[in-house]
């Protein structure tokens, strides 16, 4: 494989993704309230969809690990309204003594 | 934090802190991939420099370990790199100026940055979109040239937890929209089900950019589309 072709059509996709979906974003805008406040699910339904791809995957397979029971008790601190960092810390830590205690 | 729910500056910056570390660990494992697979020190930080997206350079970088060819190996990278259609949609009514500027925004558009610029009201917030896409991009960059040349250095991330960071983090950033906005919270869910339903059906990177559509069940179905008053304040951070 030519690396620098590879980085080539990497670099051009990818940016023409972010500026293409900028550029969607601001026509919706201009053109419709309507369609803009639906805009607004946009994000959390793409962001579920990374925090489920995150956790529940590996390479090309579903699986249930130990960052499931790191996403449990980061769902837990939430729902408890912990800060940020405490939330994204108990995640991390749990996830790390499962694997370390539990070998899972 | 504030009453209505948004990010303080002192939070964010020290959110912002916890995932710049989490980018520099991640950014020094593809350092250290890239190099193995027998890119140059060049190769490997002019491809963080310009892709600038780390799933899709290491999807690309997987897919050459595994045998892939220039035309496999790029749509695999491709394919992570199709989601910044929906993300960058969600920022684009909230990003002000020129085309000039919108070549930076968009090249500074992150996943981390649309998260920490995720606004109560559903918005993106400009100052804190970019902030944070440019705290990814230097530590992104940083932590590339540490597993490029620092091999010893580097450990396994998933020992540390790493790996759960991000999923927390996105959790915690758009929990005070879930709780008051029951659309926001079917958007997220139908997301998540999207993307672990067509997940073995469909090549990496797809099944997250089709949680797009997860918005549908989000704004379809009875209601008004205004993001609801807060009810409650929300002490997140």
């Amino acid at each position: 494989v030519n690396f620098w072709l590879l980085i080539g059509v990497l670099a051009v996709g990818t940016i023409l993704f972010r500026l293409g979906g900028i550029q969607i974003g601001r026509r919706i805008a201009r053109s419709s309230g309507t369609v803009l406040a639906r805009l607004l699910y946009l994000a959390p339904a793409v962001l579920g969809g990374l925090i489920a791809a995150m956790t529940f995957t590996e390479g090309a397979d579903l699986v249930l690990d130990a960052r499931a029971l790191g996403l449990v008790s980061a769902v837990l601190a939430v729902v408890l309204r912990a800060p940020a960092l405490v939330v994204i810390g108990v995640a991390m830590l749990a996830t790390a003594a499962s694997r370390q205690l539990l070998g899972f | 934090v504030r009453d209505d729910g948004e990010l303080d500056p002192a939070s964010f910056r020290r959110v912002l802190a916890v995932i710049c570390g989490t980018v520099l660990v991640f950014g020094a494992t593809y350092g250290l991939l890239a190099s193995d697979l027998g890119l140059t020190p060049l190769e490997a930080i002019a491809m963080s420099a310009f892709v600038m997206n780390g799933g899709a350079q290491f999807a690309a970088l997987g897919a050459v370990g595994a045998g892939a060819g220039l035309i496999a190996a790029s749509l695999a990278g491709l394919a992570l790199s199709l989601r910044f259609l929906p993300l960058g949609a969600t920022a684009g009514p909230y990003l002000s100026g020129g085309p000039t500027r919108r070549l930076t925004q968009a090249y500074l558009l992150t996943d981390q940055g649309i998260a920490l610029g995720h606004r109560h009201d559903g918005g993106i917030d400009e100052g804190r979109y970019l902030a944070a896409g440019f705290g990814v991009f230097l530590t992104w960059m940083v932590g590339t040239v540490i597993g490029v040349w620092g091999r010893d250095l580097v450990g396994d991330p998933a020992e540390w937890g790493l790996d759960a960071a991000y999923p927390a983090l996105f959790l915690v950033l758009i929990a005070p929209r879930i709780r008051t906005d029951p659309r926001a919270r079917r958007a997220a869910v139908a997301g998540g089900v999207l993307a672990i339903a067509t997940y073995p059906l469909l090549p990496a990177g797809i099944p997250v950019a089709l949680a797009a559509l997860g918005a549908i069940a989000g704004f379809a179905g009875a209601g008004s589309l205004a993001p609801p008053e807060t009810d409650e304040p929300t002490d997140v951070l």
